[in-house]
């Protein structure tokens, strides 16, 4: 439970105090941290799409009625931010790289691995296999699988129906399936010769 | 035993979804975004983007519905041989060659002395 209500610091922010700006900032960096990050990666560009999403929520500090909740205003800013920081990716991949390049191949699973640098490896396969998501299913693979939203809630955010939520979460969910089962085989046969 | 058996690929995936969550930003966020606040504020350009971009849903059909005026006149005016202005002001057509004729001096008025009254 916060100390102040959200209501009672966007009252004041609105009134031009930067202190309850400052605080819903530090209240809803996770938020908006959780979307971002898990549309873009982490990184400068991540960082810069967080910090325009709050610079927009502050101008429309006004015309903020409250009827959705506040995270799901904030989460539809930094989605609709992170969307165009992906289209302004992949122009610039397009002009800029040679077309038949292909992705970079993720290293062969690591017959010796442990603690920090297999957490490292697991990372890095995860983000490339949501990175290679098309633009419709990663949305939903973030807000929904990641950041852990309800359908609805992704469903309003994203401004499609529930029903193409779900069966935009199935589709992506085969596809990361696909994308991460050599490994995570991989993984179960270590942990098997491990327990035997 | 069931607990050793591997999970169903799909939770598994989920499982390695949910830990991927990043909760923060690099150190000194709401201190970045405070600056890039203050700057932007300090900045007329930036004040003067943001209004527009604030108003854009406000001005985007008025400026449509000028463009379509301003054609529509145009066209117009194409057809008529004279625009809309030059019909509410009164202004006389003029053709290229007029424009470019030599001007004509009135002939100089001989000044009266008043001597010969």
């Amino acid at each position: 439970m916060h100390a102040t209500a959200d209501d009672e610091l966007l009252q004041r922010a609105r009134a031009g105090d930067e202190r309850a700006f400052r605080e819903l900032v530090d209240r809803y960096e996770s938020t908006v941290a959780g979307v971002v990050v898990g549309m873009l990666g982490p990184g400068d560009d991540a960082d810069d799409v967080g910090q325009e999403t709050f610079i927009r929520f502050y101008r429309a500090l006004g015309s903020f009625r409250g009827e959705a909740s506040l995270k799901t205003y904030l989460r539809k800013i930094a989605m609709n931010l992170s969307l165009n920081a992906l289209k302004r990716r992949r122009r610039f991949a397009f002009r800029f790289l040679s077309r038949d390049r292909s992705p970079e191949p993720l290293p062969e699973p690591s017959v010796v691995i442990d603690g920090e640098v297999e957490r490292r490896e697991s990372r890095l396969r995860v983000r490339a296999a949501i990175e290679r998501l098309g633009p419709k299913h990663r949305p939903v693979v973030v807000l929904r699988m990641i950041d852990g939203c309800s359908t609805r809630e992704t469903a309003e955010i994203l401004g499609v129906p529930e029903g193409t939520v779900l069966s935009r979460l199935s589709r992506a969910m085969k596809e990361l399936e696909a994308d991460l089962r050599p490994w995570m085989e991989m993984d179960g046969g270590t942990d098997t010769q491990e327990m035997a | 035993m069931d607990e050793h058996r591997p999970a169903e690929p799909e939770s598994r995936v989920a499982a390695i979804l949910r830990a991927e969550r990043a909760s923060t930003f690099e150190p000194g966020f709401a201190w970045r975004v405070m600056h890039r606040l203050r700057a932007q504020a300090a900045d007329p350009r930036a004040a003067l983007a943001a209004a527009v971009q604030r108003h854009f849903v406000r001005l985007a059909p008025l400026a449509a519905l000028a463009i379509v005026v301003l054609a529509a006149l145009n066209l117009h005016a194409a057809e008529q041989g004279q625009t809309v202005l030059e019909a509410v002001l009164g202004l006389p057509k003029v053709t290229v060659e007029q424009a470019y004729a030599p001007f004509q001096l009135a002939p100089a008025r001989t000044r009266r002395t008043g001597d010969g009254g």
